[in-house]
Formats: structure tokens, C-alpha cells, sequence
């Protein structure tokens, strides 16, 4: 007998098919170039950039001259090697900073924490397992406080571990936070309905009453400035967009038939979310995680041009805007440089995720 | 009737119609020719995926951006509307074509009251002052028998049923008193009382108004009702051509032939009512064969039909055309069904007395939640939709309860209750031993295991993110019911059975069509080897070609299962020969419930006689009784006392005092033999006295 599992469709190959689409849009296609286009120069920079995108080589201020063919910026950098390399904060890395066991230990603590809470929230929502939930939820409660007890009592706090770089950048992390936070919060509130639904989204909609760009300041300045910290208010700021999307499609996902295929088989609330429901909305989700990319590579600039961006030295194309500001007039290059590379990778992602919704809507007709 | 030496108001030739898709174009439509007088009902018909749509988009100008006329002609009252450019089209048709299509909503607009859309239609063409419009708009939803129409006009397209919404629309193309009006499958999701309905209404208005109507649809009993020709067509042409009676009295062409036996039938008996598919599915536009496009599944075929293509040609004197090589050979009489499909075994079989589900006055009543804050601090009255109420019957282990009813009669809740999506309200349900009355977060998943179901909309039945062999394996892995390791070759076997092979596990939901959707989603309700599947309409919103055969399936495996199985069909055509028993519900109240064939002969309880009288019969020699049913089904928030049939019963004048007893008391059951009961004051005795609903004379050459 062959084996059972034969390939098993699930998120990923939704994920694959509408890739598939890509091809299949003129705006998606140009949108995708954009992208790839700073991808390259990202991944390009880890490895060569015309001159050391921190070291003060040239005059400082200076037009476009041999060795340096877009100029320097006010303290002799060069400006295309830092406009390469500002590609790899937003999208390609995120540095950690040296911390203490003991800020891991609360890190992981706070981590496990949301994680426990975003797995116990269903739970509590479905009778069968409403017990087991609420248990977790009020054990979630302690883990921080535990943790903290742990390192303040064993000195774990004076024991540092240096700093070091995971692969991704803080706008993905972001989003991919948002997108955890988010889905999971819209699918219970689309999927139970109910005052599951009335408590969350008016939480949610409290916390979009804000402008954005205050809620980044307030956590940036309560945290400090760094990538983690820029990760975490993306995260935060970004979930309710998500979980209303997330909501509006589980609200119509679930009217199908094979929803209540899978109740009448009795499933648990977690397989209906993420195996019946999520599997169909993704499509759209992926779409708008996209476009919100483009909003944290946008928001990281603004921050950055208010000087409250990603921490030095790394370039990162904001900061670097804010820097060359007073000197416009003798170097406009080194501002243009950084604003137009931000411009064309938001305008880039924006393109690429309307044509492939564009698409998809097509394809649904 | 129509003089034939007039102008046709719509005269089709040798029509050609393709769709540019990506990497060519296909033909949808190709040699389509027939013309339609003023006053005549032309009737289309064929499967889905034939190209009659197609046909009516074409004369409208409506075939979308990558649609067009590729051949041929279309006279419009004698001026050609092909090759026209939009302004030159709209002064040809003017105001002179209206078309009707399935779904209700396609044609309204759900932001704008009805009264605003109606009345637009009428303001937009002519000087005419906003009462008179109104008025106007008033008289013609009362000509289709809209309750209430002055109400009606004030309210937005959502806040009315599916079938209201459907009157809105026909009256609305009424109002421009158009030449020809195209109805595209109007009744397809009506309930058949509604259907029942419209159809008489269609037939009014092509002898009061002389409309030309073009009528399409899939069901050929449909069109013995209301249409004087018929155009049979099949995968893109038109098959046959004549005029009602010589089709049905003799089809020429074995796919009409295929069509009517595959509606279902209310003869004498029960056999009568076996409904038989046409094997296979109509080819895809770039799959056709090059020879006869009927021939994979026509019983007949030969070498020659496989490589010549057959043209339409007269037979005999008659007016019937047909495009088959061996018209004049085939006896239809002598037609017995072929190895190639289920027929269900109609010997009685030998039935438990045990019952396996009880239901005791079981209730379900809904919350209504109003969304005013005084609603939700609960200061208003609380109010139900009284969906279920008093359900007392019994189903014996094995056998196939069928359950009746318009929409909104509480069949759904009914078996939702049962299977636990809804907590009963009230009263006592019992599965063998255990409780049903809970919802599902309360049962075992051994009692889980045993209540599986069966649903209506192929579309959403399926999870279109998995492999039909992971749909119909999920269940087993649930429950356990087969090992890991075995599970691929148990969904194999059950693939097998429902005649899909084994090449289908791998399929994804997109590439099934609708029947093969509903065969994954009958294996799927199988697979955990369930004691009774609960089955919610499922081929009403398939073709009747179809819808045969996924009924003998289930019968058969019933059979093979011994599963006890309860079936709810919004028509007493279709469940009458596998039923073992039926009940008839309305208003969320069972009405009759009886051994199946009880149900078909009087003693009728007034509303199973007017539902029978609805069912189109597939015999333009037919005797029917003309039953319509006043009104819609009242709220069930509010349901009327005593008998809640008595506001629309046609029978109650037969009590003294216009039958005052129906509106003050609640009917007592009586019960008829063989358990048949009967919820009515009227005395059984008298009801027994009732002429059969449907009556067909013998024919005379038999
Ligand atoms: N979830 C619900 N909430 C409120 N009313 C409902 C709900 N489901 C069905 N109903 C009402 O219950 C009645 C019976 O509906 P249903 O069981 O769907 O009938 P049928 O299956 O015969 O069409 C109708 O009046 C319908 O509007
Ligand atoms: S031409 Fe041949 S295959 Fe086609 S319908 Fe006639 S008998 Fe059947
Ligand atoms: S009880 Fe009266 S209203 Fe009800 S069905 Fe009988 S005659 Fe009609
Ligand atoms: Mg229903």
C-alpha cells in the first residue's frame, strides 16, 4: 500500500498558487522588480559595497566623484554604499543588542506569555475547552513576575551575553508579529462571534483610535530605541488592521458548508480556526502583510527622520535623510539617495500587492 | 396561437458564439438556429454548460468583454443585432427586452429600495409623475401576486425572501411591457409552490400581453408546463427542435430522451417515480468529440456517430428537427436502463421495527436579538422565531425518513438540532440510548461518531484548500475508525463506490463538478461509518441529469450500510420512491407523516395536496389539480394560531363557518392505516374522498 500522505495543500500551497499569479500581472511583475531590485542591493551589501559604509573616506558633503559616484554625507560617507547596506536593518537583519540573562529570561517569559495567551484565548472561547483555557490564561499571568523573581534572586541580571545578528529585518519581524497577533485575535472574533467578538474588536479599535505614529513614539520612548523595540511597536500597531481583515473573512468562511462539516465532526476550536478557516484566508492576509511591509519600511523612516529610528551605527535610510537635512543645499544626493530608495520600495511592495489582489479577484470570478 | 407567417420577433441563425480565453478562444455555442413568435413560449433547455445562458447574453449584447458573435445572425423583430455598436443596439432593442436571471440579486440593487428601482424603470423612458409610477408599480406586483405590495416598494431587496425578490424582478421587466422577455432559470431557486407560481404567471402574461418569452432552463418538466416549442441543446448546439407535445410525446434525439427520464416524475406509482441519470458529463468547449458530441454517453452510438457529425434535419412530417444519425431506428419504449448507472432496488426490503431516533415534542425556538440598546440590556419583550415546534415521530433503524416542506418550514433546523449545530429548546430527542437534545460541545465523540451530514450547496460543501482524499480521510483519522496506515486505501474504497476512482484522491474541490462535489461530500459524511446521516437537500442545487444520480447512490449504499438516513427535499417528486417514510412540515410544524406511498394518495392533508398540485410534471398530457397556495409562509415569530396553515389553507371551507375551528383550536392527529397521521380538523373520512392530485389518462397507442 502506498503511503497516506500524499502533498498535503495546505497554507503553503495556497501560498505557492498565488504566487503563480505574480506572473500573470503586469503590476505585480514591476512591483516585484522594484522589490528585488533592493533585495539584491541588500544582500549584495553583506558582502561588497563599493566602500565601508561607516568609514569617513571622503570630504565631507561632496557631489558624485570618482570612488564615491553619488557623494559623500556630512561626515564623509559614502552615500550609495550606505544606501546599500540601509537596505539590510529594514529587511534583511536585526541586530540584538548585548542584554543580560536575565532580560532573555524576561524576554522569553513575555514571549511565552503572549504565545500561551493567544493559544489559550481560543480555548476559553469554546466550551469543550473553556476550563483548560481559563487555567492557562491566569498561569500566563505569572510568567513574567516568575521570571523576574528568578534572575533578580540568582544574579543572572550581571551575567551579559554579547550582542549578535538574526537573519530577517525589523519591518518583517514586524509584520510577521502583527500577522500572529492579529489573525489569531480576528479568527476568534469572526469565527465565535458574540461578545468574543464585541470585547475584541472594540480593544482593537481603542488602540486604532490613535495615530499610529504617536503609539510608535510612546513605545519607542518607554523602550528605548533598537531594533527589538521598533519589531514590537510594528507588532502592535499593525495587529488590529490584521485582525479586522482576519475577522470580515472568517466571518464569511465560516457560513461554508464544510465548517459546519468539520463542527458536526466535533474539532476542536483550533483546528476549525487554523485548518478549515485560515487556510482560505490567507490569500488575502499575505496580500495585505504586503502593503503593511511597505508601511513599516515608511514608519521606520519618518521615525528615523525624527530621530527616533533604528539605533546607530548601521545605516538605515531615514536616519540617514535626517542626518544630510541641514546640508541639503550642498548635498542634495545624500538626501534624495535614502528618500528615493524608500519610495521605491514602498511604491514597490504597493505595486506588487494590488496586482496580485488584483489578480486573485479575477481568478476567484 | 402564433401565426407562423409573421415576423418573428426573435429569430436566431446559425448562431456562433466563442469566448476569447487565454492561449485561443472557445466556442461555446455553435449551429444554434430557432425563432420565437409574439405570444409563444420558446423553451431552451439542456445541462448546465450547454450554452443556453450563453444564447441569452448573446441577444442581449451582455456576453462581457472577451465574449462575441463569431457566426451567424440574430433578427431582432427582422433587424440584425449583430456586428451593432452599443448606441445603434439600444435604439434597435430600445425598450423592448427584458431579461430575468437565476439569482434574484443580480438584478437589484441592494442599496436602493425596491419602490426607488421600480418606479426608475418607468420615470427613465417616458414623462410620467412619481404617483402614477408608484401606482403602476403597485398593480404589477399584484399581478405577480406579491403580497402587500404597497409595503413592499418602501423596503430594500435583503429585507424580503428569495422568492419575493424573484417577483420583484419579473414584474419589473414587466413594467416596460418589452416584446421579449428572456428568462434565464427564474424558478431554479424558488420553492416549488413559488415556482408553481411564477410559471402560471408566465403563462398569463404571454396570452394577455402576446410577450415573446424565451424561456431557459434544465428541466424539462418545467417546460411541459409553460412553453409551446422547445429547443433541446446539447454541449454548445441545439439537439432537437419542435414543438412540446411532439417532443414529449415522441423525443427523437436519446439525449431528450435522457433529459425527461431524468425528471423526476408524480405517476401512479412508485416505480413510476425512479429517476434515471444520463451517465458521463457534458464535455468541456475544447473537449468536444469530433463526431456526434452525445456520443460518449448515448446508449445508441455506433462508429458512425463516433466519426460523422450529424446535422439537424426534419423527421418524418412532423415539425421536429433532430441532429441524431439513427433518429428514425431508436425506439425510446423499448429503452431499459444500461450497465453504466445505478438503479435503485425497489423491493421492499425487510425494515427494523426498532426505532434508532425519537423525537418527543421537540422544540427550537431562536432568539430574536434586536440591535437597540433597550434590546440588549433585555427591556424589550424577548422574542423567538418559533422554528420547530411539537416534532414527535419516530425512524426505524434503516430506513430513509423523508422530510418536506417550503423554505422557512423548519426542515433545516430540524436535523441541525438533531446533530447538535443547535441546542433544542425544549421537548426530548433520543439516539438509541443517548441524548440528542444537547449541542454538539456536549456529546462524546462516540455519539459524534454515529450523527453524520450531508449538505446542500456542492460549492461550499468542500474545503476547497484540500485533496478530496484528505476530506474524506479526516473523518477516520478523527475518530479512529481506521488505522493510520489504512486510511488511503478505506478512502479509495469509498471513492470507489461513489463511483469516482481512485484518480480522484489527489483532486482539489475546484476540479470536481457540482455532482462529483456532492459524492465527496456524501463519502465524507460516510466515512466514520455514521448509524444515521442527516441529508439537507442534497441535489437541489444540482441538475436533474445529476441529481438521479446521486439519489441512487445514496440509496444504494444505504443499502449496503444499513444506515438510517433522513432526507430533506423541498419536493414531494423527488423523494417519493426511496423514502420509506415521509413527513410534510410547515411553519416549523410536521403537517402528515405516513409510510411514503400514503402520502401520494388521498387522504391528503390540504397542504400536501397543494404541494403536490405545485410539482411540475414532465407530461404536457398530465391531468394536475390547479392548487395555489395564497401568500407567502407567514413569520414564524409570530405564527398563526390554531392550525398554522389555516391563513393560506384552500381546504378549510369545507368546515362549517369557513373553517373558524382552524383559526381557534390546534388540530388533533388522526391517524389514517399503516400509522399514516394527518394534522387537520377536516375528518380524515372526507379527506379520503379527494381526487388524486395528478391524473394521467392512458395513452392511446399502448
Ligand atoms: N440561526 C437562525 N437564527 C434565527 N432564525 C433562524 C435561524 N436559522 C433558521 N431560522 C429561521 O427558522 C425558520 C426555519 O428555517 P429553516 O430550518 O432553515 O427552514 P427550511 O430548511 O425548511 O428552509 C425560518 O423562519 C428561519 O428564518
Ligand atoms: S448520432 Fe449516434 S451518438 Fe449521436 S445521439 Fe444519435 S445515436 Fe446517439
Ligand atoms: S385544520 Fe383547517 S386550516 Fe389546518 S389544514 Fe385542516 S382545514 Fe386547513
Ligand atoms: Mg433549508
Amino acid at each position: 500500500m502506498a503511503t497516506e500522505k500524499s502533498k498535503a495543500p495546505t497554507v503553503w500551497s495556497n501560498v505557492r498558487n498565488y504566487m503563480s499569479l505574480v506572473a500573470d500581472s503586469r503590476i505585480a511583475t514591476i512591483g516585484l522588480a522594484m522589490v528585488s531590485f533592493w533585495l539584491v542591493m541588500g544582500l549584495l551589501s553583506f558582502v561588497w559595497t563599493p566602500q565601508d559604509p561607516n568609514a569617513s573616506i571622503g570630504i565631507p558633503n561632496r557631489g558624485p566623484q570618482e570612488g564615491l559616484i553619488l557623494g559623500t554625507d556630512r561626515i564623509g560617507r559614502d552615500t550609495l554604499s550606505r544606501t546599500m547596506a540601509g537596505t539590510q536593518v529594514i529587511l534583511m537583519k536585526t541586530r540584538v543588542p548585548e542584554l543580560s540573562v536575565g532580560s532573555y529570561m524576561f524576554g522569553a517569559a513575555a514571549f511565552a506569555a503572549v504565545v500561551l495567551v493567544l493559544i489559550a484565548l481560543p480555548w476559553a472561547s469554546d466550551k469543550r475547552t473553556r476550563r483548560k483555557g481559563i487555567l492557562w490564561l491566569i498561569a500566563a499571568m505569572f510568567f513574567i513576575p516568575i521570571a523576574n523573581a528568578i534572575s533578580g534572586a540568582t544574579g543572572l541580571n550581571d551575567i551579559m551575553i554579547p550582542k549578535y545578528s538574526i537573519p530577517m529585518g525589523v519591518a518583517i519581524w514586524g509584520v510577521l508579529g502583527s500577522l500572529t497577533l492579529g489573525s489569531t485575535l480576528g479568527l476568534i472574533a469572526g469565527y465565535r462571534g458574540g461578545n468574543w467578538d464585541q470585547v475584541i474588536m472594540q480593544i482593537l479599535d481603542a488602540l486604532i483610535a490613535f495615530p499610529r505614529i504617536v503609539l510608535y513614539l510612546v513605545v519607542i520612548t518607554a523602550l528605548g530605541q533598537g531594533d527589538l523595540v521598533m519589531i514590537f511597536a510594528i507588532a502592535v500597531t499593525g495587529a488590529p488592521g490584521v485582525a479586522r481583515l482576519a475577522r470580515s473573512q472568517a466571518l464569511e468562511i465560516k457560513q461554508r458548508d464544510y465548517i459546519r462539516a468539520a463542527e458536526t465532526r466535533g474539532e476542536s476550536i483550533w483546528y476549525v480556526m487554523f485548518r478549515e478557516i485560515l487556510p482560505n484566508a490567507i490569500g488575502p492576509l499575505l496580500v495585505d502583510a504586503m502593503l503593511r511591509v511597505g508601511y513599516a519600511v515608511f514608519t521606520i523612516g519618518t521615525l528615523g527622520f525624527l530621530g527616533r529610528g533604528l539605533p546607530p551605527p548601521e545605516p538605515d535610510w531615514g536616519n540617514m535623510i535626517n542626518l544630510a537635512r541641514p546640508s541639503f543645499a550642498q548635498a542634495p544626493l545624500a538626501v534624495l539617495v535614502p528618500a528615493f530608495a524608500i519610495v521605491t520600495l514602498v511604491v514597490g511592495l504597493n505595486l506588487f500587492a494590488d496586482g496580485l489582489n488584483e489578480e486573485i479577484t479575477r481568478y476567484q470570478k | 396561437m402564433s401565426n407562423t407567417n409573421e415576423q418573428p420577433v426573435l429569430k436566431c441563425e446559425n448562431l456562433a458564439i466563442a469566448y476569447k480565453v487565454r492561449g485561443g478562444e472557445i466556442e461555446a455555442v455553435q449551429n444554434v438556429s430557432f425563432e420565437i413568435h409574439k405570444g409563444e413560449t420558446y423553451g431552451i433547455v439542456g445541462e448546465s454548460g450547454c450554452g443556453k445562458s450563453t444564447c441569452a447574453w448573446a441577444v442581449v449584447n451582455f456576453l462581457g468583454s472577451n465574449g462575441y458573435v463569431k457566426r451567424g445572425n440574430i433578427f431582432f423583430q427582422g433587424q440584425d443585432l449583430v456586428g451593432k455598436d452599443g448606441e445603434e443596439l439600444r435604439k434597435l432593442r430600445g425598450n423592448n427586452i427584458a431579461m430575468v436571471y437565476q439569482d434574484p440579486m443580480q438584478a437589484l440593487n441592494p442599496s436602493m429600495t425596491i419602490g426607488d428601482q421600480m418606479r426608475e424603470v418607468l420615470t427613465v423612458h417616458q414623462s410620467i409623475s412619481e404617483e402614477e409610477a408608484t401606482q403602476r408599480c403597485i398593480e404589477m406586483l399584484e399581478r405577480v401576486y406579491m403580497p402587500d405590495s404597497a409595503n413592499v416598494l418602501k423596503r430594500f431587496p435583503h429585507q424580503i425572501s428569495g422568492g419575493q425578490q424573484q417577483r420583484v424582478v419579473i414584474a419589473t421587466a414587466l413594467l416596460i411591457n418589452p416584446s421579449l422577455l428572456i428568462m434565464d432559470e427564474p424558478t431554479t431557486a424558488l420553492d416549488v409552490t413559488v415556482e408553481a407560481a411564477v410559471l402560471d404567471l408566465i403563462d398569463e402574461l404571454r396570452r394577455e400581453f402576446d410577450t415573446a418569452i424565451m424561456y431557459i432552463t434544465h428541466n424539462l418538466g418545467v417546460v411541459a408546463r409553460v412553453c409551446d416549442k422547445v429547443g433541446v441543446m446539447y454541449a454548445g448546439e441545439m439537439v432537437e427542435r419542435g414543438t412540446v407535445k411532439d417532443i414529449f410525446k415522441n423525443p427523437q434525439h436519446p439525449y431528450t430522451q435522457g433529459l425527461i427520464r431524468a425528471v423526476p416524475k408524480l405517476g401512479a406509482n412508485k416505480e413510476g417515480s425512479i429517476l434515471y441519470p444520463i451517465p458521463g458529463r457534458v464535455p468541456a468547449p475544447n473537449a468536444r468529440p469530433s463526431g456526434c458530441m452525445f456520443a460518449p454517453r448515448c446508449d445508441y452510438a455506433t462508429d458512425q456517430c463516433r466519426s460523422d457529425h450529424p446535422e439537424l434535419r426534419p423527421i418524418g412530417d412532423s415539425d421536429v428537427v433532430v441532429r441524431c444519425h439513427l433518429a428514425e431506428e431508436i425506439d425510446a419504449s423499448a429503452w431499459v436502463p444500461g450497465d453504466n448507472i445505478d438503479v435503485p432496488d425497489l423491493t421492499k426490503r425487510n425494515l427494523d421495527t426498532e426505532p434508532i431516533l425519537v423525537l418527543d415534542k421537540l422544540q427550537k425556538y431562536y432568539d430574536v436579538r434586536g440591535s437597540s440598546i433597550r434590546d440588549a440590556l433585555g427591556l424589550t419583550k424577548k422574542r423567538y422565531v418559533k422554528a420547530v415546534e411539537g416534532a414527535t415521530f419516530k425512524v426505524p433503524k434503516g430506513s430513509t425518513l423523508g422530510i418536506v416542506g417550503e423554505s422557512g418550514s423548519g426542515k433545516s433546523t430540524l436535523i441541525k438540532t438533531i446533530i447538535g449545530l443547535e441546542k433544542a429548546t425544549n421537548g426530548e430527542a433520543k439516539f438509541l440510548s443517548f441524548d440528542v437534545t444537547t449541542d454538539l460541545s456536549e456529546r462524546e465523540p462516540g455519539l459524534i461518531q454515529e450523527l453524520q451530514m450531508v449538505f446542500q450547496n456542492p460549492d461550499s460543501t468542500m474545503n476547497p484548500s484540500y485533496t478530496v482524499g484528505q476530506q474524506i480521510g479526516r473523518p477516520m483519522e478523527r475518530f479512529g475508525t481506521v488505522p493510520k496506515s489504512e486510511i488511503r486505501g478505506e478512502v479509495i474504497k469509498l471513492l470507489q463506490q461513489m463511483r469516482l476512482g481512485e484518480n480522484y484522491y489527489d483532486r482539489l474541490p475546484r476540479q470536481l463538478s457540482g455532482g462529483e462535489k456532492q459524492r465527496v461530500g456524501i463519502a465524507r459524511a460516510l466515512a466514520s461509518r455514521p448509524d444515521v446521516v442527516l441529508c439537507d437537500e442534497p441535489v437541489s442545487a444540482l441538475d436533474v441529469s445529476v441529481q438521479a444520480a446521486i439519489l441512487n447512490l445514496l440509496l444504494n449504499v444505504q443499502d449496503e450500510y444499513k444506515t438510517t438516513m433522513l432526507f430533506i427535499a423541498h419536493d414531494l417528486s423527488v423523494v417519493r420512491f426511496f423514502s420509506d417514510n415521509i413527513a410534510v412540515m410547515y411553519l416549523g410544524e410536521v403537517m402528515e407523516i405516513g409510510p411514503s406511498e400514503s402520502i401520494y394518495a388521498p387522504p391528503y392533508h390540504p397542504y400536501t395536496e397543494a404541494l403536490l398540485s405545485a410539482v411540475p410534471v414532465p407530461d404536457p398530457t398530465a391531468v394536475q389539480k390547479h392548487i395555489r397556495l395564497e401568500g407567502d409562509i407567514p413569520s414564524a415569530i409570530n405564527p398563526p394560531s390554531g392550525c398554522r396553515f389555516h391563513t393560506r389553507c384552500p381546504r378549510r371551507n369545507l368546515l362549517p363557518d369557513n373553517g373558524k375551528i382552524c383559526e381557534e383550536k390546534i388540530p388533533t392527529w388522526q391517524e389514517d392505516a399503516d400509522g399514516h397521521k394527518i394534522l387537520c380538523h377536516i375528518p380524515v373520512e372526507e379527506l379520503a374522498t379527494f381526487d388524486p392530485v395528478i391524473y394521467v389518462p392512458e395513452k392511446e397507442e399502448a
